[in-house]
């Protein structure tokens, strides 16, 4: 067989693969993606009064008395905080799991069980450990007396305390960081070692290298997520107290619902968008510079 | 490789059309009866006490059925999204008449209550007003409760302090919370009150007892109202009980309202409708007592607020004339006798307070009480915008509360704000 047909071959499979996706993609979203956006330009609650408006929706979120900007740059803090958080945690944590200790195997299972709870049922717990009164973050720390702290209830905390809700969603990243560190090729190590390579030089020098396509991977997924975080802001603080914890997800989420207004959501909603793929195209384009492929050989040799 | 892509489509599409083909079966079994689905909040006990009110209505009316869909998650997205979709169920339970009266997600049943010659006058006013919107009528009472103070005898004979009366005062009030705080810290602090800081609605009720009001009559002005002196002097008072209240400014105190922190005796006061009775009334260590709202000077009177709920029918329903044979039994005091009954509301009938002997009941008497004296539906049945308008409303008592930002201009501020929002398009 010809080089050329394994790699058409190659190709096919891959399209086959997506290819669920993708028919889900164009069966449940393409359409209501559509629709989304042609109701970005409308005044449209619930089908009464569906009227154009041309770019009405959108000139509002710029509007400098309203709430989408501060909304968003809240938003960008959080998310500034959160994926390194999130990031170091989990492959501080994915690290230490790949270790030949006793128990990683429970532990791993522990600390990815969050993932599969639903944020509202995640929110509610973290709701209770941070309450003022009764919560278990002031009881521990009555015992080396500090605090209380009011955790949710400071509009000056408030938002920090909802970026610590986060560690909660290691377990994603941390599973991809196992898979990608266990898959680094033991005989480096070996050969570092016999070069008289430390502990931590290892690390920096052949985990961490070796591991960048994984990052890179993590760091998008977590940006886009929590770009999109609203459950737990829903349950915890309903973006209080005065609007310390007022993120956009949650802005959107008000406006669609509670306030009935469908197309102006829409256009919040395609803004976020453009926002978040702003973003990822910046660190995909900045990848080039620090992620290794490794069928680049020439770089590493 | 055609051949594969061809599979996964045979594989996707033929349990889609096996799906399809039971359900037109289905239809196809079906009678003469036709089934009318009800969409309800209640789940648990609350869909348990609709079944013997269903099964009398279908007794009287064998062409129709009646199937309970309970949401106890996520209700009011449900609504929207099935309205959304144009595949509703026939009717609903319904709380905030003027958004969805507006969007033409409910009916407007004027028609069908003329047609019937049904009786809205044995309601009482201010239930009835809950139901109305722009002229129209979209539901039938349910139930309801006036907000009022449960007091905790435990921690008022513990501080020493008198329980508090009808026709107490806001500064009555004040010394009251006072006295029962006992100024310590940790698991030994006691306080007088639970105080929520963006409490929009418990408050609508003492700025209408102190002849103030949110917005104008007609929900579309916010300025020379929200910035009134009336609501000033209204928030100044609730400044001074939030700084010496148990600080809850988090969603658990707006969804649970300090009930948690009354029960346990952590604190002496707690504004409430009349929910809790029923567990308080089952803790026999927790000894309490409900009083009526206190007033702002000696001899005013009170204009409580309440909360309701209404028997309504979707404006997409399939069975219209069906969901309302339904709604007139389950609404009409058949259905408003068995739920009174429970004492987890009281009814909405003129004089079915008396007749259920809820006046002997010393909790049930003082909600009763209030209760009559609620002539005003709440500010959001006015406007369907008042919900956008109130988080600006919101955020300025939280300011205020937390931030210890101007009163005056606070409010000021926000006037300006919600006069935009009442009168966008």
């Amino acid at each position: 067989m010809s080089r050329h047909s394994i790699k058409s071959q190659e190709r096919m499979s891959g399209y086959l693969l997506i290819l669920p996706w993708f028919l889900g993609f164009l069966f449940f979203y393409s359409g209501p993606m559509l629709f989304s956006f042609i109701i970005s330009f409308c005044n449209w609650d619930y089908f009464k009064d569906l009227t154009f408006i041309g770019l009405d929706n959108y000139f509002r979120i710029f509007d400098s008395a309203g709430h989408a900007l501060p909304a968003m740059g809240r938003t960008l803090k959080f998310v500034f905080l959160e994926v390194p958080l999130q990031l170091v945690i989990s492959l501080a944590v994915a690290m230490l799991l790949t270790r030949k200790i006793p128990g990683t195997r429970i532990s791993r299972t522990l600390i990815y069980l969050p993932a599969v709870m639903s944020g509202a049922v995640g929110g509610l717990i973290w709701r209770y450990m941070f309450n003022t009164q009764t919560g278990l973050f002031n009881y521990l720390l009555s015992f080396i007396g500090v605090g209380p702290i009011a955790w949710i209830e400071n509009p000056d905390i408030a938002l920090y305390s909802i970026v610590l809700t986060g560690i909660w969603a290691i377990g994603q990243p941390m599973i991809l960081f196992i898979a990608a560190i266990q898959g680094v090729p033991k005989t480096y190590y070996e050969v570092a070692e016999v070069d008289g390579a430390g502990k931590f030089s290892q690390f920096r020098h052949i985990t961490l290298p070796m591991i960048t396509p994984t990052i890179l991977i993590n760091t998008i997924i977590i940006l886009i997520l929590q770009f999109q975080m609203l459950a737990p802001i829903i349950v915890i603080t309903s973006g209080g107290p005065a609007k310390s914890t007022y993120l956009y997800s949650y802005l959107e989420y008000e406006n669609a619902f509670k306030f009935l207004k469908m197309g102006y959501a829409s256009a919040l909603s395609w803004f976020m968008f453009v926002v978040i793929l702003t973003l990822t195209l910046i660190i995909m384009k900045s990848s080039r510079k620090w992620v290794f492929y490794q069928s680049e050989k020439g770089k590493m040799l | 490789m055609k051949k594969g892509i061809t599979i996964i489509f045979l594989m996707m599409f033929i349990p889609a059309l096996g799906l399809m083909a039971a359900g037109s079966s289905e239809e196809a079994g079906g009678e003469d009866v036709v089934t009318v689905t009800y969409l309800t909040w209640d789940s648990g006990p609350g869909v348990e006490i609709t079944k013997p009110i269903i099964a009398a209505f279908e007794e009287q009316n064998p062409g129709i059925k009646v199937e309970m869909q309970s949401v106890p998650q996520g209700y009011d997205d449900k609504v929207l999204t099935a309205h959304a979709a144009g595949d509703t169920p026939d009717g609903l339970l319904m709380w905030n008449t003027s958004q969805w009266a507006e969007a033409g997600i409910v009916q407007d049943l004027s028609p069908y209550i003329a047609r019937d010659n049904y009786d809205m006058d044995q309601y009482l006013p201010v239930v009835k007003a809950w139901a109305e919107y722009k002229g129209g009528i979209y539901g039938l009472p349910k139930d309801f409760t006036p907000r009022a103070m449960f007091y905790n005898k435990n921690v008022f004979d513990e501080a020493g302090v008198a329980y508090p009366e009808a026709g107490w005062t806001f500064d009555d009030f004040v010394s009251t919370v006072k006295a029962l705080n006992n100024n310590e810290t940790g698991a030994n602090a006691r306080y007088g009150y639970v105080a929520i800081p963006g409490h929009t609605y418990a408050l609508q009720a003492f700025i209408w007892s102190n002849g103030g009001d949110l917005c104008s009559p007609d929900g579309t002005t916010a300025s020379g109202y929200i910035n009134s002196q009336a609501v000033v002097e209204v928030i100044q008072w609730y400044k001074e009980l939030f700084n010496m209240s148990i600080s809850t400014g988090t969603m658990d105190a707006y969804q649970n309202l300090g009930q948690n922190e009354f029960q346990s005796g952590i604190v002496g006061l707690m504004d409430n409708g009349l929910w809790p009775v029923s567990v308080y009334k089952d803790d026999t260590s927790l000894r309490f007592g409900i009083a009526p709202p206190p007033v702002p000077h000696k001899g005013d009177s009170i204009t409580p607020v309440i909360h309701s709920a209404t028997w309504s029918m979707f404006a997409k329903a399939e069975h219209k004339d069906e969901v309302w044979e339904f709604i007139k039994y389950i609404g009409g005091p058949a259905g408003g006798r068995v739920f009174a009954e429970q004492r987890w509301g009281l009814p909405v009938f003129k004089g079915m307070a008396e007749e259920l002997g809820l006046m002997d009941d010393e909790y049930m008497k003082v909600f009763a009480e209030v209760g009559e004296m609620a002539t005003k539906a709440p500010v959001f049945i006015r406007s369907p915008k008042w919900f956008e308008a109130d988080t600006e409303f919101k955020l300025a008592l939280e300011r205020i509360f937390l931030e210890d930002e101007d009163i005056q201009t606070a409010l000021g501020e926000a006037a300006l704000r919600m006069d935009k929002i009442l009168q966008s398009q």
